[in-house]
């Protein structure tokens, strides 16, 4: 039932993005050349239309039955549900976040001060979120960090 | 024919299949990676290489990981690939009695069998069906890439309505950039490095291994009280001649393997699983069979591993990837400015036979490398998720970053190894994203040239009989998946009763 809610508000999503897209989007990001319009049936919008029609169509689809499902199982009264808290959502997202967090950060520095640095802070964060103890994990991690800088920098001469 | 050989026989060459084998079979043996995922790690290590050197890497992983897949399924019950799910039945109870070592060296001799007849398939029927193609038109091709991309859509099961979504998203990001046709720019919002496009290497490597970052390092924090599995291994005394006692299930599944490969959009999974029930069906002892079956476990590796040269079919005759992981290859293939296709085998053009004659070599290696570092490769499973998961996200970023030199793509990268997660915890299928994605531009341009030659009537596909007939297989992979299940609920429903 959980998986069916997020189904229903991912198909949702999917549906106003599409119609935000048709009618909003598309017309502002394709400009079409003037002396084109109008003579040429297929447009550079043309293919991006379709796109949007297809997951449009789709979305709506989705939605359907999907709500059908849900009411089915509310008929059937096979499964209770239990409430979920503000509180259990924001443990469920907590981690996924965290490393997600990581990884912008390991991006961002890698463009501020490079492989090196970026590196040598950002994979050692990773592995205390994960709790991790072991100082043989941390050489180990920081020797694969200098194989790799290696290979990069010297074989295939990519200037980290 | 000589200078071919010599080609294939360079000793950079050699090295560059020994090192793609090598990690095909390291990251396909390491739990939930799959092929797709090495695939994309490795592909910014090909970037400085020739041609033929970097395709040889990646079909070594390709064929490597395939087979990897099948160790830690073998030894803790835990497939490393989709397509080594079936392996499990028969080899981890194989293993449970202590024939370990057996199980793997079937594994492996199943797969070197079905890598090498799949070979055959490819050097055999590609140059064929490079000269029916040329025979294509646009709205061939078109129906082709429709048909390429229901097959994906149709293997991810129930998910159809999803699996639609996700290729008309692969179809939205290859749309971005110049429009090249009319010059238009096209989703850029204002961002000048998006004129060239959105890089599918930075896509792939996002949406397939960034993605699998985040997955593996929440599941361990979830899992991490969980008792990690002792791997006990025994030496292998099965000889080769009891193994191709099986020579009909090996053939058989082979057969499988090779057509189920040729359909553009689909895979290893289901040709292992398809074999491994035609094996079952056709056996003198199927009642053997998931307790330990030698036959059990011939059949879904050769059915695997023969997918590996006939995914190649479709690409190098069509343009269009047999599988996910032969997308990816796409990706790599345009790196170096190849445009995979009927043109690749006119005269003259000793590339694509070098190529096909190189997997013969990879799969050989696939053999000595697996007969002699098996216990070695075994061990791989018990690299911990810790080390694993910053050594993975290092490598993307510095994959992202080698693809133009630019930190663009590192943020690319990471938008889309994001979109990844969220899409994969929902249930999304990610083949039909990535297959869209690739065929995108060929799709437009096909039916952008078939509308202006009937001027607009889209009534064209159905009026040239080979595109009425692609299109129509399209229809029913798209809609067998739904029926199939309708008649399911209905039999079950029958059986309750």
């Amino acid at each position: 039932m959980k998986q069916l809610k997020k189904d229903l508000f991912i198909y949702a999503l999917f549906l106003i993005l599409s119609v935000i897209f048709y009618f909003i989007v598309i017309p502002n990001e394709i400009v079409l050349r003037s002396s084109w319009g109008g003579e040429v049936s297929f447009t550079s919008r043309t293919f991006p239309y379709l796109i949007f029609i297809i997951v449009g169509a789709s979305s709506l689809i989705g939605l359907i039955t999907t709500f059908l499902k849900i009411k089915q199982k509310h008929k059937d009264g096979i499964e209770k549900e239990t409430k979920e808290t503000f509180l259990t959502v924001i443990n469920n997202i907590k981690m996924p976040v965290v490393f997600m967090l990581l990884i912008i950060l390991y991006g961002f520095l890698f463009d501020k001060t490079g492989y090196l640095i970026a590196t040598l802070i950002v994979p050692s964060l990773f592995l205390a979120v994960m709790k991790c103890r072991k100082w043989q994990y941390y050489v180990i991690l920081y020797g694969f960090a200098i194989i790799v800088y290696l290979i990069f920098r010297f074989v295939l001469r990519i200037p980290l | 024919m000589f200078d071919i050989i010599l080609q294939i026989i360079q000793p950079m060459h050699i090295l560059m299949m020994f090192v793609g084998v090598t990690a095909g079979i390291i990251i396909g043996a390491l739990p939930g990676l799959n092929v797709v995922f090495a695939i994309a790690v490795l592909l910014p290590f090909t970037f400085g290489m020739d041609s033929i050197a970097s395709m040889y890497m990646l079909l070594g992983t390709y064929c490597g990981g395939t087979f990897g897949g099948s160790i830690s399924a073998i030894l803790i019950n835990t497939p490393g690939t989709p397509s080594s799910c079936a392996t499990m039945f028969d080899g981890y109870p194989m293993s449970e009695q202590g024939k370990a070592g057996d199980a793997l060296k079937i594994a492996l001799f199943s797969s070197f069998s079905g890598g090498i007849i799949s070979c055959v398939a490819l050097i055999f029927f590609a140059p064929q069906i490079a000269n029916l193609a040329t025979k294509f038109g646009a709205p061939e091709f078109f129906a082709l890439c429709i048909f390429g991309m229901s097959a994906a859509i149709g293997i991810a099961g129930d998910k159809v309505i999803k699996g639609v979504i996700m290729a008309s998203l692969g179809l939205l990001f290859s749309t971005v950039g110049i429009d090249s046709t009319e010059g238009v720019p096209r989703f850029i919002f204002g961002n000048m490095y998006l004129l060239s496009g959105i890089s599918p290497v930075a896509l792939m490597l996002g949406v397939f291994a960034l993605s699998e970052v985040i997955v593996k390092s929440v599941d361990f924090i979830n899992n991490s009280h969980i008792k990690k599995i002792e791997i006990v291994y025994s030496k292998a005394t099965i000889k080769v001649k009891d193994i191709l006692k099986y020579w009909k299930t090996i053939l058989r599944s082979s057969f499988i393997g090779v057509i189920i490969g040729a359909v553009p959009g689909t895979g290893g999974g289901i040709s292992s699983m398809l074999s491994y029930n035609e094996a079952k069906r056709n056996s003198k002892n199927p009642e053997k069979f998931g307790k330990g079956s030698i036959e059990g476990l011939v059949a879904p590796e050769a059915g695997n591993n023969a997918t590996t040269g006939a995914t190649l079919i479709p690409l190098l005759t069509l343009g269009i990837p047999g599988d996910a992981s032969v997308a990816v290859l796409i990706g790599a293939l345009t790196m170096q400015g190849i445009v995979p296709g009927p043109s690749l085998f006119r005269e003259g053009s000793k590339w694509v036979y070098v190529i096909m004659g190189g997997l013969f070599l990879i799969n050989v290696i696939m053999l000595i490398q697996g007969s002699s570092f098996i216990r070695l490769f075994a061990n791989i499973i018990k690299v911990p998720i810790e080390i694993l998961t910053p050594a993975i996200m290092i490598l993307c970023v510095v994959g992202a970053f080698s693809i133009s030199l630019s930190v663009f793509n590192i943020t690319v990268m990471i938008f889309f190894g994001i979109l990844g997660y969220i899409l994969r915890t929902n249930d999304f299928p990610l083949a039909p994203l990535i297959i869209a994605l690739v065929l995108g531009n060929l799709m437009e341009s096909n039916l952008r040239r078939s509308l202006m030659l009937s001027q607009g009537d889209p009534l064209i596909f159905f009026k040239k009989p080979i595109s009425l007939l692609i299109i129509l297989l399209s229809i029913f992979s798209l809609v067998y998946p739904i029926i199939k299940k309708m008649i399911d609920k209905k039999k079950n429903g029958k059986a309750v009763c």
